[in-house]
């Protein structure tokens, strides 16, 4: 994949930059990972390792209310790489 | 001379063909399986505490995912039952109050293969109040789905009026933007971590239409302790009532981490959000849970959370007033009485149980969980109170169709 951005930045002027910046904020993160195979996310594909298990809209607006702070709502679309 | 313009669009068409080659280049599998599936959703909440605050919330939701083309689409409406007779009521020679909250919200979603895209649109009534959130939000499965990262915007406009009148006659408004991007990793076959940043730009009067501030003389100001009870403060104080007043515009950034691991028969989940922003508040948000699978169809889990955060820079737990010899009377330009904005301490000890109920090949298809969380709320620098119990309970229902 690397290889295939790299053939993007080459055949693109370099007025690309100015608004394809964006990926390259997660270039760095890429060798961090672990290639796991489908076969492999047995346990990543575990219902416990979702963002929304144990939680509660009712619970996350009590917070709301009480605490100063917001933000922190992580993953509510993705997460384990399982589906 | 010659314009170096560049064209329009360029731009854009750079930045879609930056889009496309990790999306056409990782998704040359096969899609998923076809097949249409649909999820009903149910909680019933209540929350009560010792400053005699009760919440009562059924909710309601469903989700419909076709995996085949990646469509999804969602809904969801409930309903909160509020009684209040808190102490920032009592104080202000108000009775206990019940409101009834309506919220809905509506989703539709489409990623045929690791492209995203979602659009969601929410609102919320109060007989006073009334709130309107719309946004969207992208995320893009990369090196085999083990990196993921997103990016979402919301706008929120809110409505606050006093009950009974219409907001034509008196409302005061707030726009808030939401700009929110994260990152989930597969660290390896059993873990993962999720990485985020909110940045969130509020507009507008956030004052409570219903809260006044008490003012005290300058060398009484001194003697107010914290929790000085409700008669106390009505007798040192000086007269009259004064409305609370915000600044206008505030600034909110947090930054979040999530990291959940796999064993065997249990897993671990941690998250941590540090918060801060331009009225002066920091705070700190940890969170804990831990899931035994004690069968298969049975998981049990503790839960701790604690939350500490500091006080607006404008906080005060004694505003100094002054009446000037025309009766008149000087405040401080911001002044508030709401204990969100002062210096708090959090604790919340929880459990959780959740039965799964369904087939042999998929037992979490239908399943039953229950919540229960104790909170323990300790105000450093606030008038009337000290400290506040809460206890939270919810039975939820998720079926699978």
């Amino acid at each position: 994949m690397l290889a295939r951005i790299s053939v993007a930045v080459n055949s693109s002027s370099l007025r690309c930059v100015r608004l394809g910046w964006l990926p390259l904020l997660v270039l760095p993160l890429l060798p961090a990972c672990t290639r796991v195979t489908a076969y492999q996310r047995e346990r990543l594909a575990h219902p416990t390792m979702t963002p929304t298990f144990g939680e509660s809209d009712a619970l996350t607006h009590v917070r709301a209310v009480q605490e100063g702070a917001i933000g922190g709502e992580l993953g509510a679309s993705s997460g384990c790489g399982c589906n | 001379m010659l314009s170096r313009r560049r064209p329009p669009l360029v731009g854009l068409r750079c930045f879609v063909a930056w889009a496309l080659v990790p999306a056409v280049g990782l998704g040359a599998g096969e899609p998923p399986s076809r097949g249409v599936t649909t999820e009903v959703h149910g909680e019933v909440a209540g929350y009560t505490d010792s400053d005699a605050v009760t919440v009562f919330t059924p909710s309601v939701g469903v989700k419909v995912r076709d995996t085949g083309s990646g469509w999804s689409a969602g809904g969801s409406y409930l309903v909160d039952v509020v009684s209040a007779a808190s102490v920032d009521i009592v104080s202000t020679a108000t009775e206990r109050w019940t409101e009834v909250r309506h919220a809905g919200g509506l989703n539709a979603g489409y990623k045929p293969y690791d492209l995203g895209a979602t659009l969601s649109g929410s609102v919320s009534r109060e007989p006073d109040y009334l709130s309107l959130t719309g946004g969207g939000r992208f995320d893009w499965d990369l090196s085999q789905k083990t990196v993921t990262p997103a990016l979402g915007y919301a706008f929120t406009h809110d409505t606050a009026g006093r009950t009974g009148t219409p907001f034509s006659v008196y409302s005061l408004e707030t726009d808030r933007h939401a700009l929110n991007t994260d990152v989930a990793l597969v660290l390896d076959r059993s873990t993962t971590l999720n990485l985020g940043a909110d940045l969130v730009f509020e507009v507008g009067n956030q004052e409570k239409p219903y809260r006044y501030v008490p003012l005290f003389a300058e060398d009484v100001a001194p003697k107010v302790v914290p929790g000085m009870s409700v008669e106390t403060v009505n007798l040192m104080r000086l007269p009259g009532r004064t409305a609370e007043r915000l600044p206008t515009t505030r600034q909110r950034y947090a930054a979040s981490a999530r990291l959940a691991q796999r064993h065997a028969h249990d897993t671990l989940v941690a998250k941590e959000r540090v918060y801060t922003d331009s009225w002066g508040l920091k705070a700190t948000t940890t969170d804990l849970r831990w899931v035994f699978d004690l069968t298969r169809q049975l998981q049990l889990w503790p839960a701790l959370r604690v939350h500490f955060q500091s006080g607006v820079s404008f906080w005060k737990l004694a505003y100094v007033g002054s009446v000037a010899t025309d009766g008149s009377l000087g405040v401080p330009r911001y002044r508030t009485g709401d204990r969100e904005l002062s210096p708090l301490g959090e604790g919340t000890l929880g459990a959780g149980m959740r039965l799964n109920l369904g087939s042999p090949s998929d037992p979490s298809a239908f399943a039953i969980t229950f919540l229960a969380d104790g909170m323990l709320t300790r105000y450093s620098e606030a008038l009337f109170i000290k400290q506040r119990f809460g206890a939270f309970t919810a039975a939820q229902l998720e079926v699978k169709l």
